[in-house]
């Protein structure tokens, strides 16, 4: 999952906190961190993950965010 | 515009505020300052005949000028509120987006890889349609041909972006002539 740029992409509910994924009355937003070698062009797997959390967001607008790529073995960088 | 706004408001408030010590400090003669001493008069009387000679039409053509230039401000300042901000992400499709760094890396990457550029810098604004607007300012040697360079780079970005599917929808391509020894790569 992404954590967004400037502002921390999460959601905190209680003492439990969801990092990449932003959740207000309206809106829906996921954030990810695609990954070398891409399975499909990005807008495909953007697309695809919208399409599969869509239906589970309650009538909110649901954005999905690229923060980002990395390249296998960038991850401790 | 934000920014703008913000540093403008700060100030005002700011300024808000010591007036508002100010009057406190006189109101209640404080530390020896009293209202009486104030020059309130001698601007009143500037305010009430400068509207009498607004009034009146008998403005010098300087006052005019100034009054002019900021009504033309002011409009402007209008203007510019209104537009709407430039979006932060890049739109891909249809609730799906990337970050800008994401394409200005890419950009970056790509454009190095090429053999003639020694070094290069990359600005990406998003814009409200899909597609970004990148700006390229490409570093080659001095005396290399610089509309195939051009071409070619044009050509190699737009390709490899559209193989990973980042969407570009202007892409300007700067060539400067640059000493190889101030540039981050020496020898491609």
């Amino acid at each position: 999952m992404g954590r967004g740029r400037f502002v921390e992409a999460a959601t905190y509910e209680g003492t439990e906190k969801v990092s990449g994924v932003v959740v207000t009355p309206e809106d829906l937003e996921i954030h990810i961190v695609a990954r070398y070698p891409l399975p499909s062009p990005i807008p495909e797997i953007a697309e695809n993950i919208r399409e599969r959390v869509a239906p589970e967001a309650g009538g909110r607008k649901t954005m999905v965010v690229v923060d980002d790529l990395e390249v296998a073995g960038d991850e401790g960088l | 515009m934000r920014v703008f706004n913000r540093i403008f408001m700060i100030l005002l408030f700011a300024g808000l505020f010591v007036l508002g010590v100010y009057m406190v400090v006189f109101a209640f003669d404080l530390f020896d300052y009293k209202l009486e001493s104030l020059p309130i008069t001698d601007y009143a009387n500037a305010l009430q005949g400068f509207v009498a000679s607004v009034e009146d039409g008998s403005l010098s053509v300087a006052t005019q000028a100034l009054l002019v230039l900021l009504a033309i401000l002011g409009l402007i300042w209008f203007v510019a509120e209104l537009r709407p901000s430039a979006p932060r992400r890049v739109r891909m499709g249809s609730g799906t987006y990337v970050s800008r760094s994401v394409i200005q890396d890419q950009v970056s990457m790509v454009a190095e890889e090429v053999p003639d550029v020694l070094g290069s810098s990359v600005n990406v604004k998003a814009r409200r349609s899909p597609g970004a607007q990148v700006s390229l300012e490409a570093r080659v040697r001095r005396g290399e041909d610089l509309g195939t360079i051009k071409s070619g780079l044009q050509s190699t970005v737009r390709e490899r972006l559209s193989e990973k599917g980042l969407p570009v929808s202007k892409l300007n391509v700067k060539l400067v002539e640059a000493d190889p020894r101030q540039t981050k790569t020496r020898v491609q």
